[in-house]
């Protein structure tokens, strides 16, 4: 008896098989045309959430660089010793004969006029005009702006004017200085008493020099400064709102 | 009251699209100078009078935009406003194409004004090279822009016309 049922049990398992193989691809069509409506849902839906993502991914990709700006602008303030404030260029000023970005920080902020302005590349400038919630910053590039560097190998010092589109302008009194093509400009923070401060703290890179000719009269050195920053790429930028106290020798001491 | 009303608006709105999406996308490196442009076409429009006193209000608003001294733009901009309003009454067959050149040419115009009154008061930021440069660009600028704003700016000035005979 039990051969017989193994028998047959043997016939019928393959035959089972093809049945299946064949009843089973039209079974699964019959339940795909009843499914079909909740298909296009469900396709409507993941379409939609890609969309979400695609969208959250581009953003992630801004906070990164925003992140990443940050983190040099902190960089470049710890190395300095000096308090930064972040914020974000809104804009840009109107006129045609004026250089000047808008920032979304404002007296709410604690910001005041002549504050200075950083980005990690180096000096954007400085705030001329203040609002509740914003303020406008005048570049270095505006033919208005001077601000006083320092020469990295020479350390001789001097004024560093705005020219607009072309590179700053740095008069050197000392003819015979050597200023060489690719040398650093950083600010001097010149400090000559109490109360009688340079407008921006020390050692902020402006520029690299791009050339150098005597001027006409043979007195003095026209040294031309390509800025750091690409003042057509400000985005991210921080305000220098003061310096961090120094270590007196009381605290130096604490066991 | 409804026309000056009009204008006013006009004016502003003018005044916020070149501090927010024309300070952004410049030709050639130079912004448009929408108040020049809206001063020549309601000087077109409306005649010398009307043209130098849109020119002074509109010249007023960017002199306290820009933070300029307070009349430099309103005296180019009331003198140019004037100067148009006069022109235009002299030309008898106007061609489709008057706002345009009148716009153009005006603009290059106040903005070398401009840079003389600049210029006296020791304010210009760069050489006459540069300030030629900026009257052309935002003159072209400007020009470019006209045959969008004329057809709105006429239909504003036609639906706020009192019904009687203007005498210039």
């Amino acid at each position: 008896m039990a051969a017989i049922g193994r028998g047959l049990g043997a016939v019928i398992g393959p035959l089972q098989e093809g049945v299946a193989a064949v009843v089973r691809p039209v079974g699964s069509f019959v339940t795909n045309v009843f499914r079909s409506g909740t298909l296009a849902e469900e396709n409507a839906a993941l379409r939609e959430q890609i969309a979400t993502l695609r969208r959250e991914a581009s953003e992630v990709n801004s906070l990164r660089r925003e992140n990443e700006e940050l983190h040099r602008l902190l960089g470049l303030s710890q190395r300095s010793a000096f308090q930064i404030m972040g914020a974000t260029v809104t804009g840009e000023a109107p006129g045609n004969f004026e250089w000047a970005v808008y920032i979304d920080r404002g007296t709410v902020d604690g910001v005041t006029v002549d504050m200075p302005v950083i980005a990690s590349e180096g000096l954007v400038g400085r705030v001329v005009e203040v609002y509740r919630g914003s303020a406008k910053v005048m570049l270095i590039i505006d033919p208005d702006s001077s601000v006083s560097v320092r020469l990295d190998a020479s350390g001789e010092r001097g004024v560093l004017q705005g020219q607009r589109e072309e590179p700053l302008l740095f008069r050197l009194i000392d003819a015979d200085t050597e200023v060489r093509p690719g040398e650093t400009v950083e600010t001097t923070g010149y400090t000559v008493e109490e109360g009688l401060e340079g407008l921006f703290p020390p050692s902020i890179p402006v520029g690299v020099v791009d050339s150098v000719e005597p001027h006409e009269s043979g007195l003095t050195l026209e040294v031309r400064v390509r800025p750091r920053v690409d003042f057509s790429r400000l985005y991210t930028v921080a305000l220098v709102t003061g310096l961090q106290p120094a270590i007196t020798s009381e605290d130096a001491e604490t066991p | 009251m409804r026309r000056t009303l009009a204008w006013i608006a006009v004016v502003v709105t003018a005044l916020l699209l070149q501090s927010t999406v024309f300070a952004q996308i410049k030709l050639g490196g130079a912004k448009p100078e929408l108040m020049y442009l809206v001063t020549v076409v309601l000087a077109i429009l409306e005649g010398p009078a009307s043209g130098a006193i849109a020119g002074f209000s509109s010249g007023m608003a960017q002199d306290f935009l820009l933070n300029d001294p307070k009349g430099i733009t309103a005296l180019v901009l009331t003198v140019l406003g004037y100067v148009v309003g006069t022109v235009r009454q002299f030309i008898t067959t106007p061609s489709p194409a008057l706002p345009t050149i009148l716009v153009g040419a005006g603009t290059a115009a106040g903005v070398l004004f401009y840079g003389f009154m600049a210029f006296l008061l020791g304010r210009l930021p760069g050489d006459v090279l540069f300030l030629l440069r900026v009257a052309v660009l935002s003159a072209a600028y400007n020009a470019i822009l006209t045959p969008l704003a004329y057809p709105l700016l006429r239909r504003v000035a036609e639906t706020t016309r009192a019904r009687k005979v203007h005498r210039w």
